[in-house]
C-alpha cells in the first residue's frame, strides 16, 4: 500500500491508500476526534462504516462535500477534511465535477456482496441469468471481510463472469415496486482529491429487475450504559479490524458482549497484540455449541471471562478519553474497575432492513436473535444472510444495558449524535409516549445523518424495558429512502446549469443569438425579449421597436405559437364544442379568433384558427399552452366524443411564422411577394393566401395582434431562417425592425388583447374579461353550463380593466395590489379592491398605463385608485385605436 | 414527395456529427427526412385502402415498424431505394411514414375517400442516427426504457423523453439508432446526448 497525504483539521498525516480516513487517523493516534454537537462529550470513532455516529467530516478538498463521516471516507492524497461538531457546509464555489446518471434492466439485483450476497449471484449467474451485484463498501466480502476472512475464490469468480455486473462503492438508496431500485455509485474521490470533470464523480443508477436478492448485512449495536461515548469505547467489530489492520494505539482491551460476536472479536484483538483483559459476558450460561465455539477458545488463549456482568459506566482521563470500565453484575455483587484504553462493545447485530422496509415488507423480531430480521414472502424479491437473520450461532441476550439510576441515565447515550440518552427515553415514557414514532420526534433519536442505525433498535428495546413489553410490540423499523444522504448534484446528473430544463429554439434562434437580443423564458423556449441597438437600454429600444409597428414595419418571429392540424368531417363541430363561439360557419381560406374554456367556464386558452379546407382546420394556441390543449382536444376525442371524425395532430415545430406589422406591412409583403393581391380588398382581413413569399411556398395570414395592419407568413421550419433573413433584406429600404417580445405584450396591451396566463389564472370568466361577445348563446360547449352558476354572475366579480397612472411615467409594477382612493399612502392592512396583471410604458400614449382586474370594475371605470403613494384612474383596458381603423393600413 | 430545397434550407443541427465510426459511437444528424403523419382507424375500411395505397400492410401493434424497400442505410453504405416506406406505429391509429417514396400522393386519393389524416410533419422533427457497439451503454445514460434486444428488437420503435426531450427512438439495424426528435428540443437534446459519450470516447 503506497503512504498518501493528507490534512485533517489543519494538521498533515500520513496515511495509507485504501485506508477510511478513520482508520488512517486511528493509525496517526487521533483518538478524541470530536466533540458532540449539544453537550460538547468528547467524541471518537465508533463504528466502521456508515453506521458511524460521531465522526462526520467536512471534505474540503476537490468538490467538496458536507458531513460525510470519516469511516466512509478513503484517504486519497491531497485530501483535506475538517471534524464537525453536527453541523457542515457547503463549498462556495460552483462544484465543476461531472455528474451523471444510467438506466439498467436485469433479471436479477443482488444488493450486497458479502458471502451470501455472492452466494445469491453465482446461484442466478450458474442459472445464466443476467445478474447486477451493487456493494456499498470500497471492498466485496461484507462481514465476513470485516472480520478478516477469505472469500472463497468460487465466490470472487463470480464478480468477472460475462453476465454480471458488478458494481463496487454503490449504495442502493432506494427500492420501489416493480423492481426498481435506485443507487449511487462513487467513482472517483477514492481515485484524487482533485475535482472530477472528465469522469462522472457520481453516477446514479436506475436499476429494474424481475428479482431483488437484498444481502444488506448488518449493523453491530452498542449498549446503553453511563458514559458509553468517550473516545476509546467501540464497537467489537469495528475495534477488532482497525486494529487487525494496522491501528496501534491500543493496548488492553475489555470486550463487553451479549453474544458470541464479542468473542470472536476479543479473540482478533488477542491474536493482534493487544491484552484482552477480560471479556465480560452478560450471559451467564452458554449452549454446548457456544462454549465450544467461543468460550473454550477464548479461555484457550488465558483470557479472563467475567459471566452474567456487564459494563455500568466508565471512567476517563482529564481530556474525556477512556481510562477504564466499570464491570457489575447487581445479582452477585460484582463491581469492578478495570484500567483499559479500548473497550469494544459486542450489543448485538441489527440488520440492515431498510430496503426492504422502503417496499412495505415488515421485520419481524427475533428473541433468539435479539434482532429484527427480514424474511421476504415476496416473490420476486428474496433475502438472505444476516438480514434474513442468518446469525442465530451467535446465541445473542435479549439485553440493551444495565439498570441505570438517574444520574447514570443522564449520560448514557443512545443516539450519539443527537446527544440522546436514556434519561431523554425516560422523559418521553413519563410523558406518556410509547409508540416508537412519537418517542422518535420527541428526543430526536434516529433523525441524525445516521437515521438511528446503530440506535433504532436499541430505542425501541429500551422502551420495551421501561414499560415490559417486547420490541416489536412498541412498533416495528420503518425507514424511507434515500438510505444515505446523496448529493442533490447526483441526482440530477447532467441536468444541471443550462441542461436542467430543455431550451427550446425555433428555426430563426440563430438570428436573434447574432443580433444579441437578450431572451425570454416563455414556458421551455427562449424567445428574443427586445433587440437594442448600441447604447439602447430596454426601455429605449421597446419605444422604438413599438414606434416601427405603430408606424412602419416591424417583425417578430412568431413559431412559438401551438399549432395543431385537425382533419375530418367532424371537425367543425368539434370546434363548435372546444371553443365558446362559432367556427363551423366559418368559410375556407378564412381564420377566427377562439376562446376555450375548462369545464368550470374559466377562461383556459386561445388562439386563432384558420379553416384550410372543408374538413381541414390549423388551430393556433398559446406558446406555453401547446401541449396542454393538444392533450385537451385528445381527451375529448377519446373519452366524450369518440364517434366524431377528428384526428389532430401536433405541427407547432413544422411552421415558421414571421409576422409583419405594421402600416407599412402590405408594402414589405408586397415586395417580398411580388404576384400576390396585397391590397386592402384583395386580402382581406381575417383572411389566408398561398403564395410564394421570397421564393418559399407560403400561406399567408392577414391576422393582427396589435391592431395594425398585419400579416403572419407560414412556411416550412427548414426555411424560417431564409424567410426571416429576405424579410430583413428586403426590407432594409422600409427600415424593417425586428421585435420582441415586451413590445409584443406592449402593442396587444395598448390595444386591449389579453394574455392567456398573464390576464388570466384559471379563475377568469370570459365575461370578466369583458369577453361576453365572443361566447355563443346559441349553440352548446365545454363550460356553458358554469355560466349559469350563481358565482359566475357576482357583481363584485374581479373584472378587466385598464389603469392610467397619474403620474404619467410611473409603471405600476406588475402583480400590485390597489385600494380605493381615500387609502392613498395609507398603512396597510387595507382593503384592495384588485390587481395589476399587465403594466408598461406606452410610447404611443407617451404615458405609463396598466391592465387590471378589479372588484366589479367596469362600474368603476372614471374611479381612482391608489397604489402606495401614487394614484391612476381607472379606464377601459382599451387604450390604442379603440374604432380598428389602423388594422386596414 | 417532401423534397427539401437544401440551398436554402437549415436544420436544428446543421448536420452535425460527434464521434467516429472507428471510435466506437458515431451521432449525425441527418436533417430534411421525410415524416408523413397518418392517423387512421385499423378497424375502419380506410385502413384497408391505405394499405393498398402505400404497398404494405401496416401493422396497427404499437410501436411495430413495417418497411417496404428501405433497409436500414446507415451501416451498409448504399443508396435508399427511390420508393421506400418505413411505418412506425406510434399509437393504435397513429403512424409515423417515412422514406424515399411520394407517401403524400400516393395516399391522396384515400383521403378523398374515406376520414384519415395524413399531415407533413417532416419539419416537426429532426433525425440523429447514432451507432456504433457502445450505443446501446450511451443510450441508457438519457434513455429510461429497456434497450436489450429481447424487448426492444431491430425494428420497434417507442416514443418518451430522452433528455427531458420527446423523441421517437427506432431500433434500426444492430447497434443502430434512430431518434426522431422535435426540432424545438434538437440542440438541447444534442448536448446533453454527445456529452453522454465523454467517457466512452
Amino acid at each position: 500500500m503506497s503512504n498518501v497525504t493528507f490534512k485533517f483539521d489543519g494538521v498533515d498525516y500520513v496515511g495509507q491508500a485504501g485506508d477510511s480516513l478513520a482508520a488512517a487517523l486511528l493509525k496517526n493516534g487521533v483518538l478524541h476526534f470530536t466533540d458532540s454537537t449539544y453537550r460538547d462529550r468528547p467524541r471518537g470513532i465508533m463504528g466502521l462504516w456508515i453506521d458511524e455516529p460521531n465522526a462526520l467530516v467536512n471534505i474540503d478538498s476537490g468538490a467538496g462535500e458536507p458531513m460525510v463521516q470519516a469511516t466512509t471516507v478513503e484517504v486519497v492524497e491531497g485530501l483535506v477534511a475538517r471534524s464537525l461538531s453536527g453541523i457542515g457546509d457547503l463549498p462556495d464555489t460552483r462544484d465543476l465535477s461531472r455528474y451523471d446518471r444510467a438506466y439498467r434492466y436485469a433479471d436479477v439485483l443482488v444488493v450486497g456482496a458479502g458471502l451470501s450476497g455472492l452466494a445469491a449471484a453465482k446461484k442466478y449467474a450458474d442459472l445464466g441469468k443476467i445478474v447486477i451485484i451493487m456493494d456499498d463498501k470500497p471492498e466485496v466480502g461484507g462481514h465476513a471481510n470485516q472480520c478478516g476472512e477469505i472469500i472463497p475464490a468460487e465466490l470472487m469468480s463470480v464478480l468477472t463472469r460475462e453476465n454480471v455486473t458488478h458494481l463496487q462503492r454503490t449504495t442502493v438508496i432506494g427500492t420501489y415496486d416493480q423492481g426498481y431500485a435506485v443507487a449511487v455509485e462513487r467513482r472517483t474521490d477514492h481515485v484524487s482529491s482533485k475535482v472530477s470533470t472528465d469522469v462522472a464523480r457520481i453516477r446514479t443508477w436506475h436499476v429494474r429487475a424481475e428479482h431483488t436478492v437484498l444481502a444488506t448485512g448488518a449493523f453491530q449495536r452498542p449498549l446503553v450504559f453511563a458514559n458509553n461515548d468517550r473516545p476509546g469505547i467501540m464497537l467489537s467489530h469495528a475495534a477488532a479490524t482497525y486494529v487487525e489492520r494496522g491501528v496501534t494505539k491500543f493496548k488492553t482491551a475489555v470486550v463487553v458482549t451479549i453474544d458470541n460476536q464479542g468473542y470472536i472479536d476479543a479473540i482478533r484483538l488477542h491474536k493482534s497484540g493487544i491484552r484482552v483483559l477480560a471479556i465480560v459476558d452478560v450471559r451467564k450460561k452458554l449452549s454446548k455449541a457456544s462454549n465450544k465455539s467461543a468460550r473454550k477458545p477464548a479461555e484457550k488463549l488465558g483470557i479472563r471471562i467475567i459471566k452474567g456482568a456487564t459494563a455500568l459506566d466508565t471512567n476517563g482521563t482529564l481530556d474525556g478519553i477512556l481510562s477504564s470500565v466499570v464491570v457489575s453484575d447487581p445479582k452477585s455483587g460484582l463491581r469492578e474497575t478495570i484500567a483499559t484504553d479500548l473497550l469494544a462493545i459486542s450489543g448485538g447485530w441489527t440488520p440492515t432492513v431498510h430496503l426492504a422496509t422502503y417496499i412495505g415488507i415488515k421485520p419481524t423480531w427475533s428473541k433468539k436473535r435479539a434482532a429484527f430480521i427480514v424474511n421476504s414472502k415476496v416473490k420476486s424479491i428474496s433475502t438472505v444472510g444476516m438480514l434474513a437473520g442468518d446469525f442465530e450461532e451467535y446465541e445473542p441476550a435479549v439485553f440493551f444495558g444495565p439498570e441505570l439510576d438517574d444520574t447514570q441515565a443522564l449520560v448514557a447515550y443512545v443516539d450519539h449524535q443527537r446527544d440522546a440518552t436514556l434519561r431523554d427515553l425516560r422523559r418521553a415514557v413519563g410523558a406518556g409516549m410509547i409508540s416508537i414514532e412519537h418517542v422518535k420526534r420527541y428526543t430526536a433519536i434516529g433523525t441524525a445523518h445516521d437515521q438511528g442505525k446503530t440506535s433504532g433498535t436499541l430505542t425501541m428495546g429500551l422502551i420495551g424495558n421501561l414499560v415490559g413489553l417486547a420490541p416489536d410490540e412498541i412498533g416495528s423499523l420503518t425507514f424511507r429512502p434515500p438510505y444515505i444522504a446523496v448529493p442533490f448534484a447526483a441526482l440530477a446528473g447532467r441536468e444541471r446549469g443550462l441542461h436542467t430544463e430543455p431550451i427550446r429554439t425555433t428555426s430563426i434562434h440563430p438570428w436573434h443569438v447574432a443580433a444579441g437580443a437578450p431572451m425570454e423564458d416563455v414556458g421551455q423556449w427562449k424567445r428574443p425579449w427586445f433587440f437594442p441597438k448600441p447604447g439602447e437600454d430596454m426601455h429605449a429600444a421597446v419605444l422604438r421597436e413599438c414606434r416601427a409597428a405603430r408606424n412602419g414595419v416591424a417583425v417578430m418571429d412568431a413559431s412559438t405559437l401551438g399549432k395543431i392540424d385537425i382533419q375530418g368531417k367532424d371537425a367543425g363541430a368539434f370546434l363548435d364544442q372546444v371553443y365558446t363561439n362559432m367556427f363551423s360557419t366559418l368559410k375556407v381560406g378564412m381564420s377566427r379568433y377562439g376562446l376555450m374554456c375548462g369545464v368550470d367556464g374559466m377562461v383556459f386558452d386561445d388562439g386563432v384558427t384558420t379553416r384550410l379546407g372543408e374538413n381541414h382546420w390549423l388551430m393556433t394556441t398559446t406558446t406555453g399552452g401547446a401541449a396542454k390543449v393538444m392533450d385537451w382536444l385528445e381527451e375529448w376525442l377519446q373519452t366524450e366524443w369518440p364517434h366524431l371524425e377528428v384526428f389532430c395532430t401536433s405541427v407547432t415545430e413544422q411552421i415558421a411564422t414571421v409576422a409583419i406589422v405594421g402600416p407599412k406591412s402590405r408594402e414589405l409583403l408586397a415586395l417580398l411577394s411580388p404576384g400576390l393581391d396585397v391590397s386592402k380588398e384583395g386580402f382581406a382581413f381575417m383572411e389566408n393566401k398561398y403564395a410564394d413569399v421570397a421564393g418559399i411556398p407560403a400561406r399567408i395570414a392577414r391576422i393582427s395582434f396589435s391592431g395594425e395592419l398585419a400579416y403572419e407568413v407560414n412556411v416550412s421550419a427548414w426555411y424560417g431562417l431564409e424567410l426571416w433573413n429576405k424579410v430583413m433584406e428586403l426590407g432594409a429600404s422600409l427600415d424593417v425592425t425586428p421585435y420582441g417580445t415586451e413590445s409584443l405584450h406592449v402593442l396587444r396591451a395598448e390595444k386591449g388583447f389579453v394574455i392567456v396566463g398573464q390576464e388570466t389564472d384559471g379563475t377568469q370568466t370570459p365575461d370578466d374579461l369583458g369577453m361576453d361577445w365572443i361566447v355563443s348563446k346559441k349553440k352548446d360547449f365545454i363550460g356553458k353550463r358554469s355560466f349559469s352558476r350563481a358565482d359566475t354572475s357576482r357583481p363584485d366579480r374581479h373584472q378587466l380593466v385598464g389603469l392610467l397612472p397619474d403620474t404619467s411615467e410611473f409603471v405600476i409594477p406588475e402583480g400590485s395590489y390597489f385600494a380605493e382612493i381615500q387609502h392613498k399612502g395609507a398603512t396597510p392592512p387595507i382593503p384592495h379592491i384588485g390587481y395589476v396583471t399587465s403594466s408598461y410604458f406606452s410610447g404611443e400614449l407617451n404615458q405609463s398605463f396598466a391592465m387590471a382586474l378589479v372588484q366589479n370594475g367596469r362600474a368603476r371605470v372614471g374611479e381612482r385608485v391608489a397604489i402606495g403613494n401614487e394614484t391612476a384612474v381607472i379606464t377601459e383596458p382599451i387604450f390604442v385605436d379603440k374604432e380598428n381603423v389602423r388594422r386596414d393600413g | 414527395m417532401v423534397k427539401v430545397n437544401s440551398a436554402i434550407a437549415t436544420s436544428p443541427l446543421g448536420g452535425a456529427v460527434h464521434g467516429g465510426v472507428d471510435k466506437g459511437i458515431y451521432i449525425e444528424e441527418v436533417p430534411y427526412t421525410p415524416g408523413i403523419d397518418l392517423r387512421v382507424d385499423p378497424s375502419s375500411l380506410a385502413f384497408a385502402a391505405v394499405n393498398q395505397a402505400l404497398g404494405l400492410t401496416l401493422n396497427p401493434q404499437v410501436g411495430s415498424v413495417v418497411r417496404k424497400n428501405a433497409d436500414c442505410i446507415v451501416s451498409h453504405d448504399q443508396q435508399p431505394d427511390a420508393n421506400g416506406i418505413s411505418a412506425l406505429c406510434l399509437g393504435p391509429d397513429w403512424w409515423l411514414l417515412t422514406g424515399t417514396a411520394d407517401i403524400q400522393s400516393l395516399l391522396k386519393p384515400v383521403q378523398s375517400a374515406h376520414h384519415i389524416s395524413v399531415v407533413d410533419v417532416s419539419a416537426q422533427r429532426t433525425k440523429l442516427e447514432i451507432y456504433g457497439p457502445k450505443v446501446k451503454e450511451i443510450l441508457a445514460h438519457v434513455w429510461e426504457q429497456d434497450l436489450r434486444d429481447a424487448n426492444f428488437p431491430i425494428d420497434t420503435c417507442t416514443q418518451g423523453l430522452m433528455a427531458k426531450s420527446p423523441v421517437i427512438l427506432w431500433h434500426c439495424c444492430e447497434n443502430c439508432y434512430l431518434i426522431f426528435v422535435r426540432s424545438s428540443f434538437a440542440t438541447h437534446l444534442w448536448e446533453v446526448l454527445s456529452d453522454s459519450t465523454v467517457e466512452y470516447l
